[in-house]
């Protein structure tokens, strides 16, 4: 008798049990191929970066999941000296990681253009700038969409009750329904690189 | 945030952060590739581009430089967008990483 009472008990303790373990936000975790383990809310941006990096200065920046200032300073300067030894003048990263470079001694606006490509490839400006900057602006990787509606809304140029499912409609041909045309172009920048206003570049 | 830079030396040729580029002559051409996602062009010098499934960037090349957005996530749109006069040609050139 005593059985019989216990056993629907410990089903339901063992079940409320699950419930409370499936409520905890799981801690993404990916092993690259040579055993390094990310874990994270950028665990697999990290570990795709890892595993596709072919250069040993990309790998020692990103192995513990993150990309510090100093690091970051490093690629700067290699991607700086790059630019330079092809006549490309190059003054530091901008916001979010914007670039802007000035033709100098003769090369044309398509030699700057391959510049820029080779050097980031060499320096590793991707995928460090990128992680770099992403993680800082979003460190718990929250989605995309919806965060950056959000961050129009706030702002004012698209009507309340502007949602993710309405910027993902929106967003491939760029028809977001910006009520001021000027305000709108500020904010699809500011949101798209900072939507959570954490770069503090404002 | 609304700081300004130069492209090129000694000319009026600046950008807001935020891609927004005033520069001094008419552009006469604009050329772009979609590398797999979609560039849109509203009749204006100005553009964007949206990519659904990597990350990626655009860049917008005048007789000065080169103006190159940051890198964004899959499915984000990023957008350059010149007001004014230009100096032209100019090219806009998308990637995708």
């Amino acid at each position: 008798m005593i059985q019989r009472l216990i056993a629907p008990f410990a089903v339901l303790v063992l079940l409320l049990a699950g419930c409370a373990a499936s409520d905890a936000e799981p801690v993404p975790s990916f092993t690259a191929a040579d055993g390094v383990v990310f874990s994270g809310p950028w665990a697999k941006e990290f570990s795709d970066a890892y595993r596709e990096a072919k250069s040993s200065f990309v790998k020692r920046v990103l192995k513990d999941g993150k990309v510090s200032d100093g690091e970051f300073a490093e690629m700067e300067e290699q991607f700086r000296s790059c630019l330079a030894d092809a006549s490309v003048g190059f003054d530091g990263f901008g916001f979010g990681g914007t670039v802007e470079t000035k033709n100098l001694g003769g090369v044309s606006t398509e030699g700057n253009f391959a510049a820029l490509e080779r050097c980031s490839d060499e320096t590793g400006e991707y995928p460090i700038s990128p992680l770099y900057y992403q993680p800082k602006s979003n460190p718990q990787n929250l989605d995309g969409p919806t965060i950056t509606a959000e961050c129009f809304v706030k702002r004012k140029v698209v009507p309340p009750g502007y949602s993710a499912k309405d910027y993902e409609r929106d967003a491939p041909g760029s028809t977001f329904p910006f009520t001021d045309e000027k305000a709108g172009a500020e904010a699809l920048e500011i949101c798209t690189y900072d939507p959570l206003g954490l770069l503090g570049e404002e | 945030m609304m700081n300004r830079i130069a492209i090129g030396t000694g000319i009026a040729a600046t950008v807001a952060v935020g891609a927004t580029l005033l520069l001094a002559t008419p552009a006469s051409a604009y050329t772009y590739s979609a590398l797999g996602g979609t560039v849109t062009h509203s009749g204006g010098p100005s553009a964007s581009y949206h990519h659904p499934s990597q990350q990626h960037q655009i860049g917008v090349g005048t007789s000065k430089g080169v103006y190159r957005s940051a890198f964004v996530a899959a499915g984000k749109t990023v957008a350059v967008e010149v007001t004014g006069p230009v100096y032209g040609p100019f090219t806009y050139q998308p990637a995708v990483r």
